[in-house]
């Protein structure tokens, strides 16, 4: 049934392995010379931008490393058989566990609405998403306790009912997820934005529903920054200090998440346990960059 | 074979009428497409043609008027029901998924009940490549393909849910000269053996005329003239399609 | 024939599904989590009329505390930029062994958490300590405890946004545009200032803004090494705290609702900016 015409069409065809592509000019500003700064000034920015990262970032890194093993292994091992310290890290990990999931499936549905759809107000909603950067965190927490605090809206009613959320776990969840949430939408928004929505579409012709659709066409293409997004999520929700202090209550054991544990134990003059609950925190951080270094190569 | 399970399908589009915000793309176009039939939709750019497409397609909806897929009104119809086979101009290959998983794509997204047996599966796969020339492709990905390579890819993916009407908008519009003409005496010929209602959207005149049994041609929202392709370049109907089609003369 | 049936409304052509679950979603998410808590802000705010909000708002110590706050934070957005624009352009033209790793290490402040800033800093800084002491030392500067602490832990929270917004707008230009310059006889100065410039002019502004509603609100990296002593080196997120502390919440919430306001002001800014930066690019 192929024919000859067939036959010859797929020989032409093939023989094109690519359309025709010119070599590239170098992009490199080495090889072109009217573009190229002199040595001598490239070294000095070089040098200018690596004392500056070195002064303000790599010292402050090390300083977490060499404090906290400043009394040696053990000493930095005790602190972690400190029934506080290991009900600090439970708490941390709690909040967490519940925060990221919630925010990743909300960064997902307000990507997905805010990318393939238009509608007014979009502009609006973008820049609502973008708020937790602009607020300072005691804010973030302090909105909270006025409505679930004591005096809050919800005050009285909470009392009733016995119920605390304020000074309290769930306290600490809701500040953790004001403060996280924009970190997965503002990865997956733009990046389906540039996607488009062709795929989509051709999967619809292709006779398969919405979940099929996000499931095996959407999220395999925007699977890296999912990842990115949901591990500065949690580093951050890790991390959360002062939206986390004014709602928790710093009740020792009970409501201290790593971070504020850390302010505590350095309050008490206790260096080598604060610094060595933060380095736990500062391993996080090199973690994250690492994988997001992972995750741009493999983009 | 990969053959349609059905016989080829009538469309009919009755004085569809579809607006933009700062234009208007259809201004009651009516047009009707006869069983096993290779139709042009020929225009300049602007013309309204791609928008007529994605109408019948299910990929857009019209303000007025309606679509008809065999006398059966279809205007309101999902696209994922409508049995349609898409090529989109950029081919829109699911870049992360293998030229196997590309083309087996339709048939694995049917629900449990319809869809058939992984082994049959494979077997159309195959038989689709074979088809489209691209026997040995089925592990490689759309970036290892060549522009050609992967409209066939997006043809056999198409064909691949049995479509009742096949859609291509704009099939060679990304490809060279060299390239395109071969694809298109290629599916001239695949369309005359598989017999399945075909439409396609140009703006390349020889494209039209050489290959389609009818072509419509379209300008500013409206149909200019619709014939087969020595009438429209012997007897245009106006003078837009005489300006249109100056110069380009059937085969 | 007449024609069939007429699809009216315009919402009814979305071909993709599930714009109404995941926009409602959304849009649920954002109230409970954003929006009531805010608007309860608001509402407890007003609730305290106009005068007594104004008088809270004004007093020595708030006003002070706007001071080191806002003097800090543009002063610290200040040197980010100038720096930032150095590292960007350093990281997208020069190449040389370590790159990669000061590339990534930019964003240490991004993944590093506030208070593990805060206290290295803390540490670095004090005046017994091995950089503290010495700087001490030789130039009668204290770091520590004096905005000048405060200073340096802002800039190390803002770092990465003016470094991050230049650099993309770096990467994306095409050197052609320096090379037609230099070919039209102006000299590598001249091409940086009128071409290179005002290319990253509006990422550098926006940068800048970030920078500075990040150091506004920041909290935990600047308490350890702050010292925080009222009308000297309190910033206005500690204020907040010490007067929840005090059970002074009307004087916590109408602060609050001045950082709020300010907040918005800086988000809309932004905005504007990236937007601004987004029409100009040379495509």
């Amino acid at each position: 049934m192929a024919s000859n015409a067939g036959r010859r069409a797929k020989k032409s065809v093939d023989s094109l392995v690519l359309l025709n592509r010119m070599e590239p000019i170098s992009s490199s500003a080495k090889s072109r010379p009217t573009v190229h700064d002199p040595w001598w000034i490239s070294a000095f920015f070089i040098l200018c931008a690596s004392l500056f990262l070195i002064f303000f970032l790599l010292i402050p890194l090390r300083t977490v490393f060499s404090e906290a093993l400043a009394k040696g292994l053990d000493t930095y091992f005790a602190t972690f058989r400190d029934p506080a310290a290991l009900a600090a890290i439970q708490l941390t990990g709690l909040v967490a566990l519940i925060a990221v999931p919630l925010n990743l499936v909300f960064g997902v549905c307000a990507a997905w609405a805010i990318a393939k759809f238009d509608f007014p107000g979009k502009n609006l909603l973008i820049t609502l998403i973008d708020l937790p950067f602009a607020v300072s965190p005691v804010v973030s927490g302090l909105i909270y306790v006025l409505i679930f605090g004591a005096q809050g809206w919800l005050g009285p009613f909470l009392q009733e009912h016995n119920v605390q959320i304020i000074f309290a776990v769930p306290g600490i969840v809701l500040a953790t997820i004001f403060v996280t949430f924009p970190f997965v939408a503002r990865e997956l928004i733009p990046l389906m934005q540039a996607q488009g929505s062709d795929e989509e579409q051709a999967a619809l012709s292709l006779g398969a529903n919405g979940w099929q659709t996000f499931w095996h066409v959407t999220l395999p293409n925007v699977r890296w920054g999912l990842v990115y997004g949901v591990i500065l999520c949690n580093a951050r929700a890790m991390g959360e200090f002062g939206a986390v202090s004014v709602v928790s209550g710093h009740i020792r054991g009970l409501t201290n998440t790593i971070p504020l544990h850390v302010e505590i134990l350095y309050n008490e003059y206790n260096f080598v346990a604060a610094f060595a609950m933060a380095s736990l925190l500062a391993m996080l951080a090199l973690a994250t960059l690492v994988i997001k270094n992972l995750v741009e190569q493999q983009t | 074979m990969a053959r349609t399970s059905q016989l080829p399908m009538k469309i009919e589009a009755k004085e569809i009428v579809r607006r933009f915000r700062d234009h208007v793309a259809l201004n009651s176009v009516s047009l009707k497409i006869e069983e096993g039939e290779l139709l042009a939709l020929l225009g300049p750019s602007g013309s309204g043609k791609t928008t007529l497409l994605r109408i019948l397609a299910g990929l857009d909806y019209p303000d007025s008027g309606g679509v008809f897929f065999d006398e059966q009104d279809a205007t309101r119809l999902k696209i994922q029901k409508r049995r349609v086979g898409f090529v989109f101009q950029h081919y829109t290959l699911f870049r992360h998924m293998t030229v196997f998983n590309n083309v087996a794509f339709g048939l694995n997204v049917l629900s449990r009940w319809s869809r058939p047996r992984k082994s049959e599966i494979k077997g159309r796969v195959h038989e689709l490549l074979r088809l489209v020339q691209l026997s040995g492709y089925e592990n490689r990905l759309p970036t290892q393909l060549s522009g050609g390579q992967q409209q066939r890819v997006a043809l056999a993916r198409a064909l691949a849910i049995q479509p009742r009407i096949l859609l291509l908008d704009e099939p060679f519009g990304a490809l060279d000269t060299k390239v395109r003409k071969e694809l298109r005496t290629w599916i001239k010929q695949l369309q005359q053996d598989l017999k399945i209602t075909t439409m396609f959207v140009t703006h390349n005149q020889d494209e039209a005329l050489e290959i389609a049994d009818r072509v419509v041609i379209m300008n500013n929202a409206r149909i200019e003239q619709i014939g087969t392709p020595s009438k429209v370049s012997e007897e245009p109907a106006t003078s837009f399609v005489w300006e249109f089609l100056r110069g380009h003369m059937t085969a | 024939m007449t024609s069939s049936s007429t699809v009216q409304l315009w919402w009814k052509r979305r071909i993709l599904p599930g714009f109404g679950l995941t926009l409602g979603f959304t849009l649920i998410y954002l109230s409970l989590i954003v929006l009531i808590p805010l608007s309860a802000t608001f509402v407890k705010a007003s609730g305290l009329g106009w005068e007594s909000f104004f008088r809270a708002v004004t007093t020595p110590r708030a006003l002070a505390s706007y001071q080191v706050s806002f003097g800090t934070s543009l002063l610290a957005a200040a040197i980010n930029s100038i720096f930032g624009v150095i590292v960007a352009w350093v990281l997208v033209r020069y190449h040389f062994p370590g790159k990669k790793i000061l590339d990534t290490i930019v964003d240490l402040p991004f993944a590093l958490p506030t208070s593990v800033a805060g206290i290295s800093l803390a540490a670095i800084y004090a005046p017994n300590s091995w950089l503290g002491g010495p700087i001490l030392a030789w130039t009668g500067v204290k770091i520590a405890y004096t905005q000048l602490g405060i200073l340096v832990a802002l800039i190390f929270v803002g770092l990465p946004f003016v470094v991050r917004t230049v650099q993309p707008v770096l990467e994306d230009l095409d050197l052609e545009y320096e090379e037609a310059a230099a070919s039209l006889g102006a000299s590598r100065r001249q091409t940086i200032l009128r071409v290179v410039g005002p290319e990253i002019f509006p990422a550098l502004l926006t940068g800048f803004t970030l920078s500075f509603a990040r150091a506004v609100g920041e909290y935990g990296s600047v308490v350890f090494i702050a010292g925080n002593m009222p009308m000297k080196t309190e910033i206005i997120p500690l204020l907040i705290i010490t007067k929840l502390e005090q059970y002074d919440y009307r004087g916590a919430t109408a602060i609050a609702v001045v950082m709020l306001i300010i907040s918005f002001i800086l988000l809309f800014l932004i905005n504007g900016l990236q937007r601004w930066s987004k029409s100009k690019k040379i495509r």
